[in-house]
């Protein structure tokens, strides 16, 4: 499979979150449909409640849609048992949002990683050396694997939790604003990584922040969400110069910073 | 979890003794009088559990004096004299220990399995199992735990073993409601979600990731479990449902030396002795044993000693020339954080002024104090953390000089401060209007109904429109961008000079973040208020301050007008969190610019220049001689702490 297939493809994605307590039903995805090719960045923009986490987790089979389909290579995502669940464990994988709460508390970084390895299809001969490549190709040093996660910084903890994803091996990453909890300098060493590991591995991100910058600056494509449905898509460049839907301008005249930059 | 600080220290040894949490390193912890205790407490209630469990190897165990405090009557007391049977006192109360510690044992290990396999199964197997989980907790906790020893005592008859069921089947139903509580918050967490997100069974995530964070609060409630069986056994044996004669238990002991205080008031206050402190060493173990398997360590209590010295210290210094027309004029100031080891560092050399009507950001990564210089500025810190030095002003009033009644009062009309966390600084148990009359009555004579219309006035001045509404709504029924309203109306209402807001849009979205920005400026306008903006954003500290405090490692290391620090940065920190931002200038996917490194946490500073090992234009003296804060620039009077200026900012400046 080349750069340009598609890997996974999202027709008319419902779902509806049940009230509780008195809360009311909330449509969370809405009649979604998308598209992901090989070696591509998807990005997802839109603000808290959107439905981006969501879909993000429907991707990685952490919750079912009510309706409509999802497969991928050929396997249907929202039905899968056995050997095919596996198939798709192994091929997508989730790096979450909070630093703080991605790790357990309790187990040391050799063990997080220990666990996702042994999940891959061909776990390495040699578990213990490949565990300290892995550390090395998301920039930690393999001292590190003993640490527990308190003693790490946001940022290296966000770095051991794409070691995590990619220990998998797998073709597809969903990263759900995966350095919106990080300072500036460590959100773009972050960003560096994750560009490095895809054109070196050749993966695919579906990328998803309510960053407006973050995002465009990541995607070969993007889509925007409001309120559970898809309000535009195309060409990350294209929407910022010319938006068509009203919801998209505004989100573009929100970016702080604009008048001082030097154009 | 999050309100507590984060000590990133690397390695502290609290940490390391909970890699493997062997029994060793626990006993390292603990101060040697508990663990004499505790061991002899052990040892009693091993053989205890060997009497109770296992009656037929008491002759092969034990010896014939212990043999005889059991059971056989003696003619001669002991040194703590005698009970009623003739038995020594002092082996009838180890002997009692040990019994009351079997049962304890026995109970706290049937409780504990019992609510901790019921808490998960509720909490992490489904709804149905939920339901039923559910159910029986609250038929358990409903029936009182006597009425189960009276149906219990009518099957095996009364005696311990009586006891033992009745308390471990009715106390599991705590510890489950608790475990399944927990259960439901940890599930949502991201290291879950990782686990199943990598294919994991439930019953795998259960006992690698759930049982290990939820043996604190096990390992609390056992202690709980020990304690109240201990009381409950005496309580019973006295009801005679416990232990029969000559069962030695302390219950019975009690109870029988309560009969027999006529002829001896021994065996009663011993007994009662004994019982109270196993509770109290059971108690300070426990609390122990859950600090120590904690990977976090324990936050050290920090004490106020340092405090008052460098205070006095400090004042003995001549006073310098501070711009007193300022709203706030802060001179030299340092704040220094009280920890086991004594006084560490976290702000210094803070020197700024506030102009009536002006704006003030300060930015700068997570860690770089910027926080705590807000706060030094109000003369609030967290508790062990102090003033080391320096002057804050008040509209050219030093701050110290006040006494700490009328400081209170001075400090909610003059400075009022909004976070990042409106939530939690909202009380969920009041409403918005109730919670902004608080903030009026707490300053103003006169009941609380009498401030309505100006609540209501202030409600709808900070955009939520329909004041009459949101006065009666509660903080949960409001959205992030309405609660961060809620919290500005709260300290609003009372027109302070100046307003501080610590990250008050971090996490909200781009849109409301920008509604929030305009209504900022808009009241500063309406109310001629001074504003010190925080934030990790450059970009949108750009938006709303006339001059910018860029802080690094505790320091302000870059001052200047807005104009000046975004469009020509002079300190290489502030133009690497300049670059670090993707623009929409850039080819989209090309490689960041990035700082590198993280800031140090106080107390591992570098000597000289606080970033020269994370910059790229360090020269020699940066590493030998800390670089002073000078003027740069003569006509904008932006200030630098740095050798070696990025050039771009050189140029224009000149
Ligand atoms: N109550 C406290 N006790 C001990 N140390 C503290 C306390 N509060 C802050 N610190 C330490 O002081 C330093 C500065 O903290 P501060 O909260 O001011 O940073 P900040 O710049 O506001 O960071 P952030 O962007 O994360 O809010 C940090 O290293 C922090 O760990
Ligand atoms: S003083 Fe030296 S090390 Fe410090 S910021 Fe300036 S150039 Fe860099
Ligand atoms: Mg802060």
């Amino acid at each position: 499979m080349s750069r340009g297939d598609v890997l996974l493809s999202v027709e008319h994605l419902s779902k509806t979150y049940r009230g509780q307590g008195g809360r009311p039903a909330h449509k969370a995805l809405d009649d979604v449909s998308l598209e992901l090719r090989a070696s591509e960045t998807l990005g997802i923009v839109g603000e808290s409640g959107s439905g981006k986490s969501t879909l993000a987790r429907v991707l990685v089979r952490l919750t079912g849609a009510d309706s409509g389909r999802a497969d991928y290579c050929g396997v249907d995502l929202l039905r899968a048992r056995g050997a095919d669940a596996l198939f798709l464990t192994r091929q997508i994988q989730i790096v979450f949002q909070d630093p703080n709460s991605s790790m357990n508390p309790r187990r040391t970084i050799r063990q997080a990683l220990l666990e996702a390895a042994r999940v891959a299809e061909h776990p390495p001969a040699d578990i213990q050396g490949s565990l300290a490549r892995m550390m090395e190709a998301v920039g930690l040093s393999r001292e590190k694997l003993d640490a527990y996660p308190h003693q790490l910084s946001g940022g290296q903890r966000q770095r051991v939790a794409i070691a995590r994803a990619l220990a998998v091996s797998p073709r597809v990453v969903v990263a759900d604003e995966c350095v919106s909890a990080l300072d500036v300098s460590v959100q773009s060493s972050i960003l560096n990584l994750m560009l490095e590991r895809q054109r070196e591995l050749g993966l695919a991100y579906v990328f998803i922040s309510h960053d407006l910058s973050v995002v465009h600056h990541m995607s070969d494509r993007m889509i925007v969400m409001r309120s559970g449905r898809i309000v535009e898509a195309g060409n990350p460049s294209e929407i910022m110069r010319n938006p068509q839907d009203p919801y998209t301008r505004e989100l573009i005249a929100s970016v702080p910073g604009s008048g001082f930059r030097a154009a | 979890m999050t309100a507590t600080i984060d000590f990133d220290a690397p390695a502290s040894p609290s940490a390391s003794v909970a890699a493997d949490g062997s029994l060793r390193r626990i006993v390292r912890g603990v101060p040697w009088p508990l663990l004499a205790a505790v061991a002899l407490f052990f040892v009693a209630g091993a053989i205890g559990l060997v009497f109770l469990v296992a009656p037929d190897l008491k002759p092969l165990v034990f010896k014939q004096s212990l043999m005889r405090a059991f059971s056989a009557p003696l003619s001669r007391g002991g040194f703590l004299g005698a009970d009623q049977l003739g038995r020594p006192l002092e082996w009838r109360l180890l002997a009692g220990l040990g019994i009351s510690l079997g049962a304890a044992a026995a109970v706290t290990l049937i409780a504990s399995v019992l609510g901790l396999a019921m808490g998960l199964l509720g909490g992490f197997f489904g709804l149905t199992a939920d339901r039923l989980v559910t159910v029986v907790i609250d038929l358990t906790w409903a029936y009182p735990t006597i009425l189960l020893a009276v149906v219990i005592a009518g099957i095996l008859g009364p005696g311990v073993w009586t006891v033992i069921w009745a308390l471990g089947l009715t106390l599991w139903a705590a510890l489950a409601r608790i475990v399944r509580a927990q259960v439901l918050v940890l599930r949502e967490q991201d290291f879950v979600l990782a686990a199943q997100a990598l294919g994991y069974s439930r019953f795998y995530i259960a006992t690698r990731h759930l049982i290990p964070n939820l043996m604190p609060i096990v390992i609390l409630m056992a202690t709980l479990f020990v304690a109240l069986t201990i009381i409950a056994e005496a309580g019973l044996s006295f009801i005679g449902l416990g232990a029969q004669s000559p069962t030695p238990s302390l219950g019975k002991t009690l109870a029988e030396g309560f009969s027999f205080a006529s002829s001896s008031i021994w065996p009663l206050v011993f007994g009662a002795l004994t019982m109270i402190s196993l509770v109290i060493v059971l108690n300070a173990f426990g609390d122990r044993v859950r600090d120590i398997l904690d990977p976090k360590g324990r936050v050290p209590l920090p004490g106020r000693r340092l405090r008052d010295a460098a205070r006095r210290a400090e004042a003995a210094l001549p006073a310098r020339a501070v711009d007193r027309d300022a709203v706030i004029a802060v001179d030299d100031v340092s704040v220094a954080i009280h920890g086991r080891r004594g006084a560490t560092t976290a702000v210094s050399d803070l020197s700024l002024t506030l102009r009536p009507g002006q704006t003030l950001g300060i930015v700068g990564e997570s860690g770089s104090g910027k926080s705590l210089s807000a706060r030094a500025i109000t003369g609030l810190l967290p508790e062990g953390l102090s003033l080391s030095g320096g002057r804050v002003f008040w509209d050219g009033v030093d701050i110290a000089g006040l006494p700490a009644e009328k400081l209170r009062d001075r400090r909610g009309r003059f400075v009022a401060m909004v976070f990042q966390d409106a939530r939690a600084s909202l009380d969920p148990l009041y409403t918005i209007g109730e919670q902004v009359s608080e903030s009026l009555a707490a300053h103003f004579p006169g009941p609380r109904r009498s401030f309505r219309p100006k609540v209501l006035e202030m409600l709808a001045r900070v955009g939520l429109s329909d004041p009459e509404i949101f006065y009666d709504r509660y903080p949960h029924q409001l959205s992030g961008g309405q609660l961060q309203r809620a919290a500005l109306a709260g300290v609003l209402v009372l027109e302070p000079r100046v307003l501080i807001a610590d990250e008050p849009t971090t996490g909200l979205d781009a849109t409301t973040q920008k509604k929030i920005v305009a209504l900022v400026k808009a009241l500063q306008r309406e109310m001629n208020m001074s504003v010190i903006w925080i934030s990790h954003d450059l970009d949108l500290v750009g938006e709303i301050a006339d001059e910018i405090v860029v802080a690094y490692a505790g320091q302000p290391v870059e001052i200047g007008t807005v104009e000046e620090v975004l469009k020509r940065p002079a300190h290489p920190y502030t133009l690497g969190l300049l670059e670090s931002r993707p623009q929409a200038t850039m080819a989209p996917k090309s490689p960041l610019r990035s700082v590198g490194g993280t800031v140090p946490d106080p107390g591992d500073w570098p000597p000289a220049c606080r970033f020269a090992p994370r910059c790229r234009r360090a020269l020699a003296i940066c590493g030998t001689t800390p670089p002073p804060m000078e003027l740069f620039d003569e006509g904008s009077g932006r200030r630098l702490r740095c050798y070696n200026p990025e050039p771009g900012a050189a140029e224009a400046g000149a």
